[in-house]
């Protein structure tokens, strides 16, 4: 189950930013992706949608990178 | 035989002064694109130095009058957050306007979710057999209490207003307001709010402490999301609607994103969802006829069409309405 999550993550920040998921690297930034800020807000709502976890969003505030990203939900995942 | 407030008639009304992405960027630093991509707002329309919200208000009132076939109401309820005045009402002023003065009028109070709260009163004012009929209107001209210096909210607000004719009825008509759903969380009172500063002051105060609409737009994202989705499944339980057979959502009109990102959470086709927001942005208490009024241009709603209205705002405040399209003629 664990990886599940973050694997939907990588499809959403793929989708998002039209980049295949096999070129987003862990230290891709955000906006160099042209992710803005509603963009992760957008992924926080629908990861709560799919797997019920509450409050991402405010979890992913203020981060920069993808690797940043992976490890608020797996850290979200393990204390879950 | 149940009685309840049936929708009669709808008018819209917008300003004629159009404000586009382009000119907006010409003194702020913007552009289409960014707007866009953002919003989904290409425009909005804005009023004249010379118009007030009593004067959009009556023109709406007006049209709404001529699309029930009546020239006389019960009772005269205008949804504002923008009146006229801090003291009185401004809904007195908009029945004088529009020649009924003696009749009851007075103002509701809750930002975006103004028409949702304000419906609400007046179809209740109905239903309980205070009145037989009732001119509900919801009108801001929101765009005055910007500050010209602020791109975020400058690209998402519009001035309009637009109004329906509520008479006594059955509930098993079209048209009979059906459910309500209504909520609001005054904790959350410092995500959207107008510290209330006069305009005249508001040149010399500082940045800080300027009285301009004051906004936290990724905060107010999510929970702008997460209430209208909630509010629509609880009026659907009411209604006892499954979500499949709802043929048009007709929410505030927010943010373009907040509307997909709602069908989304909903899992509703988009392409039920009624939206204006690109031609007249964020127009507060008047987004949701305005949003009616411009799809029933293109394409008018079905006679029997099972409708549900949800709103957001500041407050925070939120809400929901289900009922069934009637057979009316929208004038605009």
């Amino acid at each position: 189950m664990s990886t599940n999550m973050e694997t939907r993550l990588l499809a959403l920040i793929s989708d998002a930013s039209g980049v295949a998921p096999d070129a987003i690297k862990p230290e891709s930034r955000l906006d160099e992706l042209g992710l803005d800020s509603l963009a992760i807000t957008e992924m926080a709502l629908k990861l709560r949608k799919e797997f019920g976890v509450s409050r991402l969003d405010e979890k992913f505030y203020f981060l920069e990178t993808v690797d940043e990203l992976l490890k608020v939900v797996a850290q979200v995942q393990q204390a879950s | 035989m149940t009685r309840a407030a049936v929708l009669a008639g709808l008018g819209a009304y917008l300003p004629t002064h159009v404000l586009t992405n382009d000119m907006l960027a010409q003194t702020l630093d913007t552009s289409d694109a960014w707007i866009r991509s953002r919003t989904g707002i290409g425009q909005r329309h804005i009023v004249a130095d010379s118009q007030t919200t009593a004067d959009l208000a009556m023109e709406a009132g007006q049209r709404a009058l001529a699309s029930a076939g009546l020239s006389r109401v019960d009772a005269v309820v205008l949804a504002t957050t923008t009146p006229d005045l801090y003291c009185p009402a401004t809904a007195p002023t908009v029945a004088a306007k529009l020649g009924l003065a003696g009749t009851p009028a007075f103002d509701v109070s809750a930002a975006c979710t103004g028409f949702i709260y304000g419906l609400t009163v007046a179809s209740s004012l109905i239903t309980a057999g205070v009145f037989e009929s009732v001119l509900f209107i919801g009108a801001d001209t929101f765009t005055q209490t910007l500050d010209p210096n602020d791109r975020s909210t400058r690209a998402l607000i519009g001035d309009g207003a637009g109004a329906v004719v509520l008479r006594a009825g059955q509930r098993d008509e079209d048209g009979a307001i059906l459910a309500f759903d209504l909520g609001s969380d005054g904790n959350q009172v410092d995500l959207l709010y107008v510290p209330g500063r006069p305009r005249a002051d508001r040149a010399q105060a500082s940045a800080q402490a300027n009285g301009y609409f004051q906004m936290n737009g990724r905060a107010v994202f999510t929970e702008a999301v997460t209430h209208m989705s909630e509010s629509v499944e609880r009026v659907l339980k009411k209604v006892e609607w499954p979500l499949t057979e709802v043929d048009y959502l007709v929410p505030h009109q927010a943010n373009a994103r907040i509307l997909a990102a709602v069908a989304d959470q909903l899992s509703l086709d988009t392409a039920k969802v009624i939206s204006n927001i690109a031609d007249v942005g964020n127009t507060v208490a008047a987004s949701i006829p305005l949003a009616i009024a411009h799809h029933s241009k293109q394409q008018p709603l079905a006679r029997g069409s099972k409708v549900v209205l949800t709103g957001f705002g500041a407050g925070l405040t939120w809400g929901s309405i289900a009922f069934r399209w009637p057979a009316i003629t929208i004038t605009q």
